[in-house]
């Protein structure tokens, strides 16, 4: 497979993948930290095997990664993307929010001067 | 598909007319757009629709180049250009202002876009749905 072939199927697994309600749930609840697969199933009425599917749909994504500690599955988010888009919404949240604020007083100044 | 935008919406003790002409102010905006340690700022625009934008910031021991092109120039209602800074690996991102008389006031919006890059497969995983646009929601801010 080249590059661009791989890049085309994982954007299938991806969108695959956020395509389900309980997937997309399962993503928004391990945002505040590692859960293993027992504590995700227990919100949803279906088995421990259903819910177990959806994990494995969300790993092969590449949006989540388990690890294996006995019996214990234990699955966290992949943060690496997710930490720098993050980065980049706050950034840009306060310094349009300061620029703005910046923009406000710079026109009362302008008009303190008598310059309209 | 924009699944980063950030959002903020304030109402200024301005007309939109004044708000629309200080963005196209070179001298005005080297006062306003010089964020925490950014001590001198480098502004030139050709203020028409295609017109170039360089706003160069100067901070010590670091300099971050800012540039962009006009895409919508509706006075006293809408401004849109690109930014791409230096800051953020020079990628091409999408501002756009609104401008709305509120009762002699002027309500301000203004959302800035970054798009998933197409080539490249690690910002392809970041078109994976609702997600980031909720997160995006949680930094909207409301003045």
């Amino acid at each position: 497979m080249n590059r661009t072939e791989q890049q085309a199927r994982n954007l299938d697994l991806i969108f695959g993948a956020v395509a389900d309600a309980t997937r997309r749930s399962i993503l928004d609840r391990l945002r505040s930290g590692t859960l293993t697969v027992t504590e995700l199933a227990k919100p949803y009425s279906m088995s421990l095997n259903a819910v177990s599917k959806h994990v494995k749909a969300l790993e092969r994504a590449g949006l989540i990664r388990r690890t294996i500690n006995g019996r214990e599955h234990s699955c966290q988010l992949d943060a690496a993307t997710f930490d720098e888009a993050l980065d980049w919404m706050s950034h840009y949240s306060e310094f349009w929010s300061d620029r703005i604020g910046a923009l406000e007083k710079h026109i009362v100044n302008k008009r303190k001067r008598g310059v309209q | 598909m924009n699944d980063q935008t950030v959002t903020v919406r304030r109402t200024l003790a301005a007309s939109c007319e004044e708000v629309f002409d200080a963005w196209l102010d070179t001298e005005g905006m080297r006062e306003w757009m010089r964020p925490g340690p950014v001590t001198d700022c480098e502004v030139t625009l050709e203020p028409r629709v295609g017109g170039q934008i360089r706003i160069v910031m100067l901070a010590p021991g670091a300099q971050i180049v800012n540039t962009g092109e006009f895409r919508v120039l509706e006075r006293p209602s809408k401004l849109q250009f690109t930014w791409i800074s230096s800051r953020w690996g020079n990628r091409e991102t999408l501002v756009t202002v609104e401008l709305h008389p509120r009762d002699r006031h002027c309500e301000l919006i203004l959302t800035h876009e970054r798009f998933p890059m197409v080539h490249s497969a690690r910002q392809l995983e970041l078109g994976w749905g609702g997600m980031l646009d909720r997160l995006a929601r949680t930094f909207s801010i409301r003045a």
